[in-house]
């Protein structure tokens, strides 16, 4: 039986009479980084609001942990880091205070623990500077310092890559599949950089809305979403029956611009090129199409059967 | 809770904005000391350089407390919504009712240690400055701190609560302002024409303190020098920290950040 860290029954939460989040249910499974996709106002900030406790549900439940009353939520929370929207901080304290007010207040033992996760997220060094001072790429890093502080159980990140530079992306996609990874800790992020989520993320839930649209595993998605080449050749009909000799297995279709897809291949892109070129056609096009994530939230959006 | 006080009182320790509060407050009690003795030094026949005149200016206006308790609050919490900060509390598991309670304690502690030093300066440098004469003296200016301290506690409560319930602080002050001062004055004010208003209107401090108290050159009538007064002052004190605490858990505990 699956260990979910995260469930919810039901949830929804209206702002007055608007709807922000309708009848959802997420599961996010221990070990598991979970990724939360949907556009602006889809709801994934409430969402992550309504399991940090900064708003309460208008109905539906939430369990942390396996536990679902209010008191005993805010006890798991405790168990949980969390940046959601922007990571607040006191402007006029610097970073190393500001950590270790949050020891403080986490009720953590041991200050070496604020040089530790200052170290850990890479901004020791700017740890005598004041908060208000500090760029927007250091100022997450600080907010995930603040999140990590006493090793929790769940990380709860709300766009973290916001403002990271590229080097600063890929050094805290590491750091996120690291903790992961070593220390078995479960991680929900949302992010519009789909790209960089299907890097990351084991699995995937799409909001749109305030309607939970699907939830998928990574596995899953690289099975409904297999890699395809892409052939465009100055003889279609020649193409398409030389494949249909030479390559059995393979399942192609000729798409409307009178190019050939070819899904599944069981054979390299210069084995189809090299088929082409024998008979002495001209190839206009070869691509080669990975898997995308991007592709089947659209089509999941759309309303249509997702592809990639 | 306790986490949670001990984190904002290392916070405290650490928020300038709070020493320059106490610079602000000791030096102006110890600069009109001091202009009050340049005055006596240099203007013939100046009647005003005693400490009776200057003890005077708090003990006439016992609602001061509660203004500097305001401004303790908000120097400690207007930035809390727009910082971001309360919702790092809420997500480490801290409920909104320990939250507020948490404020409430050290916003206290900070107003106590703050009161100690400016007192001490005010004091001082009215002895130092100032001929001791006059109908104030120093056990009335004593005698106002357990008298005014409930009534200025529930006003710290107050501060809080709408900083809290209002993501504009100038919003919240300016309640402040009409709950303790503006709406007080109105019922006094029509009390004058609608008599069953009249004892309502004088179990307020505002008014009280104003009705009750003769404070001037010659006199010193205060409202804590008798028991009945002293046990006025704590009444309406007890009451508005029942008031504003009771509202304060209630109205916070199911408030949805913005």
């Amino acid at each position: 039986m699956k260990e979910y860290v995260i469930e919810t029954r039901n949830l929804s939460k209206s702002y007055g009479s608007v709807p922000a989040l309708e009848q959802v249910d997420i599961h996010v499974e221990k070990g598991s980084i979970y990724g939360l996709i949907g556009d602006n106002g889809a709801g994934k900030s409430t969402l992550l609001k309504l399991l940090t406790g900064h708003v309460f549900p208008t109905s539906g439940e939430i369990f942390l942990f396996g536990r679902y009353q209010e008191q005993e939520l805010r006890r798991c929370r405790r168990q949980i880091g969390a940046i959601i929207e922007q990571p607040g901080f006191f402007p006029g304290m610097t970073v190393e205070q500001m950590l270790e007010y949050c020891r403080i207040q986490k009720g953590i033992p041991g200050r070496e623990k604020v040089e530790e996760n200052l170290k850990l997220t890479d901004i020791w060094e700017k740890r005598k500077c004041m908060c208000r001072n500090l760029s927007l790429g250091q100022k997450q890093r600080l907010g995930l310092s603040m999140a990590m502080i006493g090793e929790p159980q769940l990380l709860i990140l709300d766009e973290p890559i916001n403002g990271l530079d590229p080097s600063g992306i890929i050094e805290f996609r590491n750091l996120l599949q690291r903790l992961n990874h070593e220390k078995n800790i479960t991680i929900l992020l949302s992010s519009h950089i789909l790209a960089e989520l299907q890097q990351t993320a084991s699995a995937f839930g799409f909001l749109s809305k305030g309607h939970l649209l699907e939830e998928i595993s990574a596995d899953e998605l690289q099975q409904k979403c297999t890699a395809s080449f892409i052939v465009m050749v100055s003889d279609t009909e020649t193409y398409a029956a030389l494949l249909e000799r030479n390559c059995p297995d393979d399942f192609f279709k000729v798409l409307p611009d009178q190019s050939i897809q070819i899904t599944n291949p069981q054979r390299t892109l210069e084995f189809y090129s090299r088929l082409a070129s024998e008979q002495g056609l001209i190839i206009t096009r070869l691509e080669e199409r990975q898997p995308s994530l991007e592709k089947y939230y659209v089509d999941l959006k759309q309303g249509g059967k997702p592809s990639c | 809770m306790l986490n949670y006080i001990k984190s904002e009182c290392y916070r405290a320790l650490h928020t300038r904005s709070l020493y320059l509060l106490l610079g602000i407050f000791g030096g102006l009690t110890a600069f009109l000391n001091l202009v009050l003795y340049l005055f006596t030094a240099y203007t013939p026949n100046f009647r005003y350089g005693t400490t009776s005149f200057s003890y005077s200016n708090l003990v006439s206006q016992p609602m001061l407390y509660c203004i500097a308790a305001c401004i303790v609050v908000s120097v400690l919490y207007e930035g809390d919504s727009r910082n971001g900060t309360r919702k790092n509390s809420i997500a480490y598991g801290i409920s909104r009712t320990s939250m507020f309670l948490g404020k409430c304690v050290v916003s206290l502690i900070v107003s106590l240690i703050i009161l100690i030093p400016v007192m001490a300066v005010y004091l001082g440098s009215a002895v130092v400055f100032l001929e001791e004469a006059g109908p104030v003296t120093v056990q009335d200016m004593l005698m106002e701190i357990p008298g005014v301290s409930l009534i200025a506690l529930s006003a710290l409560i107050l501060a809080i609560l709408l900083l809290e319930l209002f993501d504009k602080t100038i919003l919240g002050l300016i309640v402040w302002y009409a709950i303790l001062f503006a709406i007080p004055k109105v019922i006094f004010i029509l009390s004058m024409k609608l008599s069953f208003l009249t004892p309502l209107a004088l179990w307020l401090p505002v008014n009280f303190f104003s009705a009750e108290m003769t404070v001037n050159l010659t006199t010193c009538s205060t409202i804590w020098q008798t028991a009945a007064g002293m046990a006025k002052c704590l009444l309406a004190g007890t009451a508005g920290i029942l008031l504003f605490g009771i509202s304060g858990v209630l109205l916070l505990r199911k408030k949805d950040l913005s």
